[in-house]
């Protein structure tokens, strides 16, 4: 696992390089374009609040995973905390999104001409840059406790490059007055950093549910948004970690009791998507309110209905009855396959949440048409690829401390539910002697 | 006793037979003060019954029902009553999912108190119906004139979502009794009609490898089909509100909201009756200071989600600042209704959240019981604020009104809580409370659990906690 490839890394370096310059370019010319009312900037912002959306909440889920101990998370630590990193670099694509809105700009600053800032008729941009800064804050905080648990490892992996990084490490874990433990540390923050990018998360949704626009005002906004992106994360991480794992060659770190565990949580998430989906629409179905029937009709059986009727596949169909039978959790390919689907059918999911509703939903006479480009798709991949390639330069794809702390673990728990032992204190006579 | 001490299991010295005889005692040996509550709740029931048969003579308008709040105490006790029910599946079914071994000496009880909390949640829309003799028109019965229930009735819905909840909470509740009625069968001390009603249960239960086979499959079946009925009961009960268009109830949010708050007091009111049972028939023992600790957890957590849905849910409608929606929103938080207001937020969030984050407050059971009491009085006046400000205050100004409950209302929803009692009083003498076979299961992995020569109690306690941290980096061996 320290013999790092480099071919490979230079492969995902030049790769993510081309398509984050194509991105850019599509970012420039999307800044260009005069969008209209009532589009907006509405392709661009729903691909940032997916990628931030599933970019953390791959990293929210194994925070999840490290409080309630379960041992599997050990193979996706590393792979989660890379994504980690790619939803802080989206982060800063924020000021771009902001820059479609220039004129309001003065809005959040705190000068002497109004002290106060205007919260109420501004809340979007508020909550937008309290998300953004919160999940920026948290997030680096949260992988430099990793990073410090990691640095015995670092120079082995770095060559010999990084003696200053592990310097840092080390240096600042000296300042560390209270002599507490790493390990309680990272576990402590991550009880934080869940409630802070909870938080986060839900403002993002609060963007949006804090309006008057039909479709755009429920209260589930928030939670939901939460939600699927903790799903979108789950999927996205099965692709990041199955990947490392043919590149890498970490057949016997990424192994298939991992995937199938993960692939148990998926069902929960895909009901999860379902219960949220099904609630909004029917209590709006049932309310019967026309503006908001415009709406619901317009994504179910209107304007998108390939969209939706994929979404309620990929996201809940299939992986319900996919990841239900063990032996299919347990098919890799087909497991890599389906998160792509998922992962496709989330961010078809944000455009309708976000983009179509906007186009469609205040009044059927500014109803217009705008489609996602493909540029413009793919300036948030090319993050994701070019961010991923140039931090493992610096890390492993595994986390070894992680990696370690479970092996000492497992060499201990060496007793689990050994359920025919058990039931011989009920009727010994009973107990099978094979 | 220190913290240390603690850790290791208070069962570790007894013999399955002392386990089995210490289990039994609550049902076998009566207490005067057994006696006394069960006359005392019985007759708090019958004073309901009483009351109930007055409404039935003089009517509904004895209530204090009435335009436009016609939805009062008993749609409140209803929700309350289907909440509280939440606690059986959530501590059984998901603890087992998740394989929480802390859950072993709690599932029985909070699988009795769902059954029992059912019975009660299911007779409130059945005593607001008024004309209670006509209840039948709900059963889907092809009968005489043709006509078939009305689906989109929330009666309806109600009545389904409820008798298909307490189907499985009774099959649920039944299996995981059936290899303790099979050892009680079989005790020295069981005879008589207990002996008679234990063998006609058990199913002919002998503990052998097959029926534990079976018995291990249909628990995992039980388990994995009764947690989807159990989120979509108080779905549907959400649904009651969320699927018209009064102000304050036309929310999307409110089904997971109502399942969050239901799973909060639901497991408050499994502490508080678990604190209960621990000093009357002294199974100090068996529900430890450590149960208290993970279940203040788990409540701590869920507090935290009741919180964050309360104010996704809050914010979203004052913000919009909507003409129909405000005059609800004022009346309930600092409006007329202020008061009570304050009351559900300190109890259902500042409360737990501050006492439940200290960990020496999680394992001081006085504390936890007053808390946990605390918090089900805070979600009763939480479905109060849902029901009656939204009602009280319609789309209409000049129809707005309010509403305080009768005598007779208030005697039934007493009645609901001695009925509730009652019951599990019964339950107690009959059954044991603690499943025995849970118990010696988790003791039987917790013995096995060894690092190096020192017995470790692993299920309840973090590793690093025990005195054996994992070593540090560089001095492990590769």
């Amino acid at each position: 696992m320290n013999e790092r490839s480099s071919s490979p890394l230079a492969r995902w370096f030049i790769g993510g390089l081309l398509v984050l310059g194509g991105g850019l370019v599509g970012a420039g010319f999307l800044m260009r374009l005069p969008l209209g009312n009532p589009a907006g900037n509405a392709v661009f912002f729903s691909q940032f609040l997916f990628w931030i959306g599933s970019t953390t909440g791959a990293f929210m889920l194994i925070g999840a995973l490290r409080l309630v101990r379960a041992e599997w998370r050990r193979a996706w630590t590393r792979p989660a905390e890379l994504l980690g990193a790619v939803g802080l670099v989206i982060c800063l694509f924020w000021p771009v999104l902001l820059s479609r809105r220039t004129a309001f700009l003065n809005r959040i600053d705190i000068s002497p001409h109004a002290f106060w800032p205007a919260f109420v008729p501004e809340w979007g941009l508020w909550v937008e840059g309290i998300a953004v800064m919160g999940v920026l804050g948290m997030g680096l905080y949260v992988l430099f406790q990793s990073m410090v648990l990691e640095r015995e490892w670092l120079p082995s992996w770095i060559e010999g490059s990084s003696e200053k990084l592990t310097e840092v490490l080390k240096h600042i874990e000296s300042e560390d007055h209270d002599h507490t433990d790493p390990r309680s540390k990272l576990k402590r923050s991550t009880v934080l950093f869940l409630i802070v990018l909870s938080i986060t998360l839900t403002l993002l949704g609060w963007g949006y549910g804090m309006n008057l626009v039909p479709g755009w005002s429920p209260t589930i906004f928030g939670a939901y948004y939460l939600a699927t992106s903790i799903q979108a994360g789950a999927a996205l991480l099965l692709i990041a970690g199955l990947t490392f794992r043919v590149v890498f060659g970490l057949e016997d770190i990424v192994t298939k009791h991992h995937v199938d565990q993960l692939g148990k949580l998926m069902v929960a998430l895909a009901l999860f998507w379902f219960y949220f989906r099904f609630a909004e629409f029917l209590t709006v179905w049932y309310g019967e309110i026309p503006e908001e029937i415009h709406v619901f009709t317009s994504q179910t059986v209107g304007v998108y209905p390939f969209l939706f009727w994929f979404q309620v596949g990929a996201n809940f169909l299939v992986p319900l009855v996919y990841f239900s039978f063990p032996r299919l959790r347990r098919c890799l390919s087909g497991v890599f396959v389906l998160s792509l689907a998922i992962l496709a059918g989330s961010s078809m999911e944000r455009w309708m949440m976000f983009g179509a509703v906007h186009i469609n939903g205040q009044s059927v006479l500014i109803g217009s048409g705008v489609s996602a480009g493909w540029i413009t798709s793919l300036v948030f991949p090319g993050v994701l690829l070019i961010v991923i390639g140039l931090a493992l330069l610096m890390v492993p794809p595994v986390a070894r401390w992680e990696w370690e702390d479970g092996e000492w673990m497992r060499g201990r728990r060496t007793v689990g539910q050994d359920i025919k032992a058990t039931y011989s204190l009920l009727d010994p006579e009973e107990v099978p002697r094979d | 006793m220190s913290q240390s001490d603690e850790r290791v299991s208070p069962l570790r010295d007894r013999s399955p037979e002392d386990i089995n005889d210490d289990l039994i005692r609550p049902v076998l040996e009566t207490s005067g003060g057994w006696w006394i509550l069960t006359v005392l709740t019985g007759l708090g029931g019958a004073w309901a019954l009483g009351a109930f048969i007055y409404q039935l003579n003089v009517g509904m308008g004895t209530t204090g029902l009435n335009n436009p709040v016609n939805w009062g105490f008993y749609i409140i006790n209803f929700v309350f009553w289907v909440g509280i029910s939440h606690s059986g599946t959530m501590i059984s079914a998901i603890l087992r999912l998740t394989k929480a071994e802390w859950r072993y000496p709690i599932t029985r009880a909070a699988e009795a108190m769902t059954l029992f909390s059912l019975m009660m949640a299911g007779l409130f829309p059945l005593i607001h119906l008024g004309r209670n003799w006509l209840f039948w028109y709900m059963i889907p019965l092809p009968w005489g004139r043709g006509l078939w229930p009305n689906f989109r009735s929330p009666l309806l819905w109600d009545m389904t979502a409820i008798f298909t909840y307490m189907t499985g909470s009774s099959l649920f509740l039944y299996l995981a009794l059936i290899p303790d009625l099979g050892l009680y069968r079989d005790h020295e001390k069981v005879t008589g009609w207990r002996k008679t009603l234990y063998k006609v249960l058990s199913l002919g239960w002998r503990g052998t490898h097959f029926q534990w086979r079976w018995f291990e499959r249909a628990s995992i079946i039980m388990t994995v089909v009764i947690i989807p009925v159990f989120a979509s009961v108080h779905t549907i009960v959400s649904w009651d509100f969320g699927m018209t268009i009064v102000p304050g109830w036309h929310s999307t949010i409110f089904a997971p909201y109502f399942v969050v708050g239901a799973i909060l007091s639901g497991v408050a009111a499994v502490i508080t009756l678990m604190v209960l049972l621990r000093w009357s028939y002294g199974l100090e023992d068996y529900i430890t200071r450590e149960h208290f600790d993970q279940l203040g957890k788990m409540l701590l957590g869920v507090s935290l989600l009741w919180t964050y849905f309360f104010v996704t849910e809050t914010g979203t409608v004052w913000f919009s600042s909507e003409a129909v929606e405000k005059p609800q929103l004022i009346a309930r938080t600092i409006g007329q209704f202020w008061p009570l207001f304050v009351i559900m937020v300190v109890t259902n969030t500042v409360i737990p959240v501050l006492c439940f984050s200290i960990k020496r407050f999680r394992r001081w059971i006085p504390g936890m019981l007053v808390v946990s009491l605390l918090i089900n009085v805070g979600m009763f006046i939480e479905r109060f604020l849902i029901i009656v400000p939204s009602l009280a205050h319609t789309a209409t100004p000049f129809s707005w009104g309010n509403y305080a409950p009768s005598w007779v209302e208030l005697s039934i929803t007493v009645g609901a809580l001695c009925g509730f009692t009652f019951l599990y009083l019964l339950f107690i003498k009959l059954f044991p409370l603690i499943p025995v076979w849970e118990i010696k299961e988790g003791e039987h992995s917790r013995q096995y659990r060894t690092v190096g020569d020192r017995e470790i109690p692993e299920t309840l306690a973090p590793i690093e906690e025990r005195g054996f941290p994992p070593p540090k980096f560089g001095r492990r061996e590769p």
